[in-house]
């Protein structure tokens, strides 16, 4: 496989985390965003896989497995599992509606791609010029973090915003040491797993995962 | 030896848990528990008499030891061991609303091990690759252990909590990368391009503009962690919530550990982008903090919640001094971490104490404590009186020299905005501490059967309260060669 190509490749994966985190803005839909957030995870996957057979690093290929178990596999399962459990609580209630938010989505697509415009020049290596993509990622799941009101749309959010961490780890510095990365992916397996088992625990207790609605606790 | 140590220190904890996790908490776990945290604090006076300039290294640089550590050290044991002896008294309670199942029970006695052992991890770290994963598994750690209890209340406090503070996690992650790209690009070697203490000697060749979005990004994230402003929602939320000694915990180290994460960024941040990038950052933060968290503890009506504002506050003026950059001020910083951590761990253990009495958290609902019980009382109004900085506790000389050094730096409006707000708090904080100790009983007058796992951790807190105080002058050269490391050249 040639350079370019290979770039070309990267190029197209790092534009599908930035599609499926605006699919993610589109839909309302709990299980079709589980959906989105497990072919995301695959775009990281790809990327990582890219990466690693571009630069001969190994680790890179282990960091792609380690991807695949936990963002592809593991994390969208335990989400599945959670929606099972209260079908009848599959639409959210946004406080921005579907057209407005993808308008701002792709401001923040835009403003992403002028603040990297000076990280870009500061490095010589070819993909730091994707960078703009896990950038705009980060904001449009900063989005939809700030205007979702469901706990599962919030946690899909979470993880959205750090896939798009993870594939700036990749794409900027060809991958931070594996350690950290395996430190990193470990967490955050066990911190949606911790949000879960609370989001199970509020089906229970509570009887609504609306997290507009918990004001027990204020001032 | 060193090396044994070090290890002993992480192992011990993570051994209680385990043995927990596995046969259930016994009573026995919990004084083993007891028994680590001491192996802690040990541990730390063992290497404050070692270490004076320099530090050990190990696993290629990723754990280094110096003095900053070892004073980490310190206060890490001494909370944790008042407050594992106070879990006891949590865990044994035996009225209908605190009983906690057998199997709550040993999610709290194995969690908190992971989470002591957690804090011990960041302190050692000297890679912030795994000073993330340490402080997030803090947070992964107690997040149960805020939402134990499992009615609503504490499981919208865990969510909150979580969130929040993984939100702040995450930035600070985002912070991590960028430093890490700016210092390969600056031809740092992959291998060390996140180790802290090479990083801080390179500092000058790191690339500005990604240093300064990376130090944006940190302080703010790991800032989360500390509670300040603006991430700092999760706090009293989670403090109100939590088991009275995970609150101690909570309040008296995780946030100061996390602190001294921001005073080990501190080399970094000064060496790329001048001094007053971080000085600046740091006081806005901190004075912040400080109006926030005064004005919401102004007519505060939940107890833990004013303790939880009270540490806000506290951390902020703490950010203050780390703002600075003169031995003496850093002294300061880290002695008043030291006070407040037992400070606050009396308060929130006698805080436990109250709700397991009680059953609310509520200052109407436990007016008068001294006609109930004297010894309690004298025991709270002690470490409430230390905590405010009156004398002839430490904290009155700590706060006295924060202040100053905003004098000599010549900030005064930053003075000036700190000073009424810290009135303001330490009038409210008073206020309600007197309305509580020595105001008309809510119900009865009958005499509290006080329970001793309380009453023994509250007195050695006291105690350890009143030796800082009187005898805290035996700890001056080890302060001396703590804060000389934290002081930029």
């Amino acid at each position: 496989m040639t350079g370019l190509t290979d770039i070309r490749l990267i190029d197209f994966s790092s534009a599908g985390l930035l599609l499926s985190a605006i699919l993610l803005v589109w839909r309302r839909d709990l299980l079709a965003m589980v959906k989105i957030i497990s072919a995301q995870g695959f775009t990281l996957v790809a990327i990582a896989l890219l990466e690693g057979l571009r630069s001969g690093e190994t680790t890179l290929l282990l960091v792609a497995l380690l991807f695949f178990v936990t963002r592809v596999i593991a994390i969208p399962m335990a989400l599945r599992r959670l929606l099972r459990g209260s079908s009848k609580e599959l639409e959210t209630s946004p406080l921005v509606n579907t057209a407005s938010s993808l308008v701002i989505a792709a401001l923040l697509s835009l403003l992403a791609f002028l603040v990297a415009q000076p990280l870009i020049g500061s490095s010589h290596s070819a993909e730091v010029i994707l960078l703009p993509f896990p950038l705009a990622t980060f904001l449009v799941a900063l989005l939809i973090i700030v205007t979702r009101s469901k706990a599962l749309s919030q946690l899909i959010g979470f993880l959205c915003l750090d896939n798009a961490l993870s594939a700036l780890a990749l794409i900027a510095t060809s991958g931070v040491p594996l350690v950290v990365e395996v430190g990193v992916s470990l967490d955050v397996l066990f911190l949606v797993l911790v949000l879960v088992l609370v989001i199970g625990k509020m089906q229970e207790k509570i009887l609504h995962t609306d997290l507009s609605e918990l004001r027990e606790l204020h001032e | 030896m060193n090396g044994i140590v070090l290890v002993l220190t992480i192992i011990a904890p993570l051994a209680c848990g385990l043995l927990t996790a596995v046969f259930g908490w016994r009573v026995l776990f919990g004084w083993m528990q007891v028994a680590a945290s001491l192996l802690t604090l040990g541990a730390g006076v063992f290497f404050a008499f070692k270490i004076h300039t320099t530090a050990f290294y190990y696993l290629e640089g990723m754990i280094r030891f110096d003095a900053v550590s070892a004073w980490m050290l310190i206060v890490i044991g001494s909370v944790s061991f008042l407050a594992s002896w106070a879990s006891i008294g949590y865990l044994t309670a035996d009225g209908e609303n605190d009983k906690l199942s057998p199997s709550q029970q040993r999610t709290y006695g194995s969690l908190i091990a992971v989470f002591i052992t957690a804090m011990t991890c960041v302190v050692m770290a000297n890679n912030l690759g795994i000073v993330w994963v340490a402080i997030e598994a803090t947070t992964i750690s107690t997040a149960f252990l805020v939402g134990i209890k499992g009615d609503s209340k504490a499981i919208e406090a865990a969510w909150k909590y979580v969130i929040i503070c993984s939100f702040g996690i995450v930035l600070a992650l985002l912070g991590i990368l960028l430093i890490y790209f700016g210092a390969v690009s600056a031809r740092i070697s992959p291998n060390d391009a996140l180790n802290l203490s090479v990083l801080a000697h390179n500092a000058k060749r790191l690339p500005v503009p990604i240093t300064g979005l990376a130090m944006a990004a940190m302080m703010l994230g790991f800032g989360a962690k500390v509670g300040l402003v603006p991430f700092h929602t999760w706090l009293p939320d989670a403090h109100g919530q939590a088991p009275a000694p995970v609150s101690a915990l909570m309040s008296g180290v995780l946030l100061s550990v996390a602190l001294s994460v921001l005073l080990r960024l501190k080399p970094i941040a000064n060496g790329a982008l001048g001094v007053d990038f971080f000085r600046n950052s740091l006081l806005s933060l901190g004075l912040l903090s400080i109006i926030v968290a005064s004005l919401l503890m102004v007519g505060q009506k939940d107890y833990k919640r004013l303790l939880a504002y009270s540490s806000i506050e506290n951390m902020g003026l703490i950010a203050l001094g780390a703002a600075g950059n003169s031995k003496l001020v850093l002294e300061a910083v880290l002695l008043q971490i030291l006070v407040h951590g037992i400070g606050k761990a009396v308060l929130f253990i006698g805080a436990g104490q109250l709700h397991q009495l009680t059953h609310s958290t509520l200052v109407s609902k436990v007016t008068g404590i001294s006609r109930r019980s004297l010894g309690l009382a004298s025991l709270i109004g002690i470490a409430m009186i230390a905590i405010a900085g009156l004398p002839p506790f430490a904290m009155f000389g700590t706060e006295v020299t924060i202040i100053s050094s905003l004098i000599s730096a010549r900030l005064l409006v930053p003075l000036c905005i700190a000073a009424v707000f810290l009135l303001l708090a330490f009038g409210s904080f008073s206020q309600i501490g007197i309305e509580m100790l020595f105001g008309e009983p809510a119900s009865d007058e009958s005499k509290w059967k006080l329970s001793p796992y309380f009453i023994f951790p509250l007195g050695f807190g006291v105690a350890a309260l009143f030796g800082l105080g009187f005898f805290g002058g035996v700890l001056n050269l080890f302060l001396h060669t703590s804060a000389a490391l934290l002081v930029v050249r």
